[in-house]
């Protein structure tokens, strides 16, 4: 802290005498806080740690046997489960901190061991058959209940990855357009629906103040589900793209009332971005129609994304003065 | 020199210390309130993500309108890219300076938009007009760059202008100056020092508080810089790709880089501890992993996995070590949270990057161990 500045600002009188000792001791004793650094040596201990287990198990997997593996996943499992609920702070619908440091961690370990050791199960020893929906629908199961009832939005965010997957889509953020095919309409319409899923559940969430610091995570995969998907089948479903755009105006006109009354600075970007992409996509195939204007479409198509641009810089500029207004 | 209104610069650090102060409840809201009122920011500088959205927006406003230039211009003249791209530089530059100096803007995405997308062109319609070697290119961007960060206290551009220098020394040494190329690693080392005892004597200049964000930005790198030159592996490789000084690959005064590819982060880490100063210690913990990783490259110790588990095993215990004994405020470090952190915000990217390390993991034994999934392939199957 610069002690000169408020030097000054003591002389002219807008910082009064007992603030000025305070922040005159403050500066003395200069404490320098390493919580996030020590968290970040934590984190890369657990997934070296985790990492270099899981290799050297499946190097070693002739001397050591299916079994003895087995045994040895489900008891970490169950010891980590058994500490959480232990230590666990009583159950609230509201935000609940957890009761020490390590606890999240200890938490992520059970989840993740106990998905191993289902996966495990079914690889090796093929337990569920030909069901294989019910391979993932326990963890899944597993990892929302443990979201919820310990409190974790780590785990909720691998519940929801794991419900994607369950029901047939990747939804990662850096592998949701990667890995998706969005050629797809079965994808499509999945998507969709799971956006739309999220979406309610988010607004569940804070509605009825179950778990409202859940809102975000929710609304997060939700949103951007929502929006690709609605552009994949604009590009897809080439005649009815109209139609399409049709749905993604409304989402647009959704997320944008949304963020102004939730003043999330983020979700207008992301609703703006998205439905710059969508009007672009529009404006190219009417322009596209038209071929016989030649150069003329093409002039007017750069014009169309200068002009629009330039419009949203100014409608992003009047929404932030809206959002800090509000 | 700075394009930005100094009184608001000024300003705007006084509301800052003055939020900063009033966070950590050292003044009153009262107090703060009238601060403000008395040190009006007439800067527009929107939210973080604001500022994302319009820095891509203005981007693609520029290449659009450029590409609206160069389509009614290149009907009638041959070979104007250059020529273009060179004016369509000094437009955008004056677009920049222009909302700088009438709409306030700083900071706010539209700026660095323009003077990203000005530089940049200027620096690449110079290089084709010119069109001489790379030393020329290594001046043209120091010049440009620092230019930028002179005007416009852009770090990133204090970076690159740092950088280019370095580069600069680089191949003056390398094409230009008959002087044997093995002492290129410390000439780089002394240059990276020099600029460093620079910029920590003018971050203390009250008349270049400014630039301080710039200061700090170039020390980090100068250290980054200081122990890559002298790094066994950078020094070893950029050796055999550029001079083949030895026929084996090997290292002249090997054993000279192995001893600062150990000693440099070590030396950091004890610096950072005996001053306090969390940049030299959190550069050390870094480039402890770049020296294992060197060490690792050119003697295998051990198998990875057992590296892995080692090391995982190390760092757990040792910030478990940490946490307890930070618990209380010792020798000025404590691990408890500092107020005014953004814990909220924190804890939600924390969900993210737990996601993207480890749902990997989930997602792929899933779908490579159970085939197609629940969904009957429809498109599960050409995919996985």
């Amino acid at each position: 802290m610069n002690t000169r500045l408020f030097e000054q600002l003591h002389a002219e009188g807008l910082v009064s005498d007992s603030s000025f000792e305070k922040i005159k001791k403050d500066s003395d004793k200069k404490l320098i806080s390493l919580h996030w650094d020590i968290k970040i040596l934590l984190y890369l201990g657990v997934l070296l740690l985790s990492g270099g287990l899981g290799i050297l198990i499946y190097k070693n997997i002739d001397s050591i046997g299916h079994q003895a593996i087995l045994v040895f996943i489900a008891l970490i499992c169950a010891s980590a489960f058994f500490y959480c609920i232990n230590t666990k702070l009583p159950f609230a619908t509201s935000k609940v901190e957890s009761p020490n440091v390590y606890f999240d961690y200890v938490l992520l370990l059970a989840c993740l061991t106990f998905m191993s050791f289902i996966a495990y199960l079914q690889f090796q020893y093929n337990v569920f058959g030909t069901r294989y929906g019910l391979a993932t629908l326990i963890p899944m199961l597993v990892l929302f209940f443990s979201a919820y009832y310990f409190d974790h939005l780590g785990i909720l965010s691998l519940a929801i990855t794991n419900l994607a997957a369950w029901i047939g889509i990747t939804v990662t953020p850096s592998q949701l357009l990667k890995a998706n095919d969005f050629n797809s309409s079965t994808i499509i319409y999945t998507a969709l629906f799971l956006g739309a899923f999220l979406i309610a559940l988010a607004v569940i969430s804070k509605m009825k103040a179950f778990k409202p610091h859940f809102e975000f995570t929710y609304s997060n995969f939700g949103t951007h589900l929502l929006f690709i998907s609605c552009l994949a089948a604009m590009f897809h479903f080439d005649v009815l793209y109209l139609l399409w755009f049709l749905l993604l105006i409304a989402l647009a006109y959704f997320f944008y009332t949304r963020s102004i009354l939730n003043k999330s600075f983020y979700f207008l970007v992301i609703t703006t971005l998205y439905t710059y992409i969508g009007m672009g996509y529009v404006v190219i195939q009417l322009l596209d129609s038209m071929r016989n204007f030649g150069m003329t479409s093409i002039y007017l198509g750069l014009m169309y994304f200068i002009a629009s641009g330039i419009g949203l810089v100014f409608f992003l500029i009047s929404s932030n003065r809206k959002i800090k207004a509000a | 020199m700075i394009a930005y209104n100094k009184t608001s610069l000024h300003n705007k650090e006084v509301q800052q210390q003055s939020t900063s102060a009033f966070e950590s409840k050292l003044i009153s809201a009262d107090e703060l309130q009238q601060i403000k009122a008395k040190y009006p920011v007439h800067f527009y500088t929107p939210n973080f993500f604001i500022r994302i959205g319009l820095f891509i927006l203005t981007g693609i406003v520029v290449s659009f309108s450029f590409s609206l230039f160069s389509l009614i211009f290149m009907s009638s003249i041959e070979d104007a890219m250059k020529i273009l791209l060179l004016f369509f530089s000094l437009l955008t530059y004056a677009a920049l300076e222009f909302m700088i100096e009438k709409n306030n803007h700083y900071n706010s995405g539209v700026d660095d938009a323009l003077l990203w997308n000005s530089a940049g062109m200027l620096l690449g319609s110079l290089i084709v007009i010119i069109d001489s070697g790379a030393l020329t290119n290594c001046i043209l961007t120091f010049l440009i760059s620092f230019y930028c960060s002179l005007r416009f206290a852009d770090r990133i551009m204090g970076v690159i202008a740092f950088l280019s220098l370095l580069a600069i020394i680089f191949f003056l040494f390398t094409d230009h100056l008959g002087i044997s190329k093995a002492i290129i690693p410390f000439v780089l080392m002394a240059a990276s020092a020099a600029v460093y005892f620079l910029m920590i004597r003018l971050e203390k200049k009250e008349t270049l508080k400014n630039y301080k964000h710039c200061f700090t930005l170039i020390i980090i790198f100068s250290l980054l810089s200081f122990y890559a030159a002298g790094n066994y592996y950078v020094v070893r490789e950029v050796n055999n790709a550029m001079f083949h000084l030895t026929s084996d690959g090997s290292l002249p005064f090997g054993w000279l880089f192995w001893v600062l590819t150990v000693l440099i982060p070590i030396l950091y880490i004890i610096r950072g501890l005996l001053k306090k100063d969390v940049i030299f210690l959190r550069i050390g913990v870094l480039l402890i992993a770049a020296m294992i990783f060197t060490i690792r490259y050119y003697h295998s110790v051990l198998p990875l996995e057992i590296a892995m588990t080692i090391a995982g095993a190390i760092l757990l215990i040792l910030s478990y070590v940490l946490i307890n004994y930070l618990r209380q405020p010792r020798f000025g470090f404590v691990y408890t949270e500092q107020k005014g952190d953004q814990k909220d915000e924190k804890s939600l990217i924390e969900s993210l990057v737990i996601v993207e390390t480890l749902g990997q993991e989930a997602k792929s034994s899933d779908a490579t161990k159970f085939g197609g999934g629940s969904f009957g392939g429809g498109g599960a199957g050409g995919e996985y």
